[in-house]
């Protein structure tokens, strides 16, 4: 048991890991960054604090100073994608990002689109995911292979399972084994469609034509209920995991099909990469890169043909 | 070897007690009310799962319409400049506080600026209670009721 969770990795595995995570933080905030520098268009009185911003009780922050510290994000992003002064810059980029999607979600509306992307962060900021691949090892040798990049991987992929399971028990308990009639999704989709249109936001294309299957909607219901119950299954084995998190993704997939919602953490696959050996990818391009470079210094050193 | 050992164990111990923590956390809302209790970024995942009989929807939203009968819905880049279900809750806050006709009135300013509400004179602020299946797939439309409405200014552009 204890071995299984203290696998014996290379420093690039867990590296891979946070370049993909850091890339991810650093184009959404980014992308974020026109929504989220001001909320001046909310009312004061529509700001309802959650987690780590009670801090502020009933009191939002001036503008200025929440869009300095979104700046400040986007900034610490960069650094922890990169791993420069990694062991202080990436808690501070945790804290910093943990404050900013909070505060975010705290102005009427809930979003449940970048839990594992914060919950990811926090982990890799306490741990060793810049000895490799970073600013910081640039110079140095290449760390040894070692426990120490193993569970934090474990870790981040037990965490991705549980807040599936979490979702599926908490439609077990809002919804009892009613839930597997798919009624309720039915529901749930018909629902989050008229909301859109009444909102003058474009609707799913294939929804409408499909609500009047009620039987689909069974079946999509056991397949969601199966794969946020079976996603502990994902740790057992590798094999269970591909199963588990092409599924997982499918799911997603669907979910923007039916109701135009994007969860973008889990459908670009960064959410079940610590679930592989996730510094392939990067091994194979960096390869190719060097294989590349290699045949144009040949090139270049070849002495120009001579003409008859 | 024995500083080996040591760094391992210390490796080890470390980490059981963040994979504890921390697992424990994100498992933590298991135990609260999957509605009541939903936080950030420890959440009990309510999506999806809440049921309401017959899918109804009441709805809270703004309609402009035209003296010809044209009628569109406003979309969330009008009433804030956020997300769909941010836009909803600004509209039910500000019903909430006695500011419809303030809502009212400060998006038909930013429509009398878009071209694609051109052709429409009148905004309303409008309270609907819709069976959403049988809304889009028969057609059939629940009572509405208009809570307050404003002519959209023109010339402003």
């Amino acid at each position: 048991m204890m071995a299984r969770w203290f696998p014996v990795v290379p420093a690039r595995r867990l590296a891979a890991l946070r370049l993909y995570v850091g890339t991810f933080a650093v184009v959404y905030l980014l992308g974020q960054f026109p929504f989220w520098v001001s909320f001046a268009h909310f009312h004061r009185k529509d700001f309802r604090p959650y987690g780590l911003v009670k801090l502020l009780r009933d009191t939002p922050l001036p503008d200025a100073v929440q869009a300095a510290i979104l700046v400040a994000t986007i900034g610490l992003a960069l650094g922890f994608l990169v791993g420069a002064c990694y062991r202080v810059v990436a808690p501070l980029f945790a804290v910093a990002l943990l404050w900013t999607i909070t505060y975010r979600n705290s102005w009427g509306m809930l979003f449940h689109t970048e839990n594992l992307l914060v919950l990811h962060v926090l982990v890799l900021s306490i741990v060793p995911a810049a000895e490799a691949w970073s600013w910081d090892a640039r110079r140095g040798r290449p760390a040894p292979d070692s426990e120490r990049y193993g569970w934090p991987l474990r870790l981040c992929a037990a965490i991705t399972v549980l807040t599936y399971l979490v979702a599926g028990v908490a439609k077990l308990r809002l919804g009892g084994l009613d839930w597997t009639s798919g009624e309720a999704l039915r529901d749930q989709v018909a629902i989050d469609n008229l909301r859109k249109h009444l909102m003058g936001s474009p609707m799913s294309p294939i929804a409408t034509p499909l609500l009047s299957h009620a039987g689909i909607f069974e079946g999509l219901a056991l397949m969601s209920l199966a794969v946020e119950l079976g996603a502990p299954l994902a740790l057992l084995h590798r094999r269970l995991a591909l199963v588990w998190s092409v599924a997982a993704w499918g799911f997603h997939v669907g979910v923007v099909a039916l109701m135009a919602i994007v969860f973008p953490y889990p459908l670009v696959f960064i959410a079940y990469a610590p679930l592989y050996r996730c510094e392939r990818p990067i091994d194979w391009l960096l390869a190719r890169w060097r294989r590349r470079r290699q045949r144009v210094e040949v090139v270049d050193r070849e002495p120009p043909a001579t003409s008859a | 070897m024995s500083g080996t050992t040591g760094a391992v164990n210390a490796t080890r111990w470390f980490g059981l007690i963040v994979t504890i923590v921390t697992l424990a956390a994100v498992a933590w809302p298991l135990r609260r009310d999957p509605v009541l209790d939903d936080s950030f970024p420890l959440s009990t995942y309510p999506m999806f799962a809440a049921r309401g009989p017959g899918a109804k929807l009441y709805l809270e939203y703004l309609v402009a319409t035209g003296p010809d009968g044209a009628r569109r819905h406003v979309p969330p880049r009008l009433i804030t400049k956020a997300e769909v279900m941010q836009a909803i809750m600004t509209v039910k806050q500000a019903i909430g506080r006695g500011d419809a006709k303030g809502l009212c009135t400060r998006t038909a300013a930013k429509l009398a600026r878009d071209r694609g509400f051109d052709r429409l004179d009148t905004l309303a602020v409008i309270a609907g209670n819709h069976a959403a299946v049988d809304y889009l797939v028969r057609h059939v439309h629940g009572p509405e009721r208009t809570l307050v409405s404003c002519p959209i200014p023109r010339g402003s552009r």
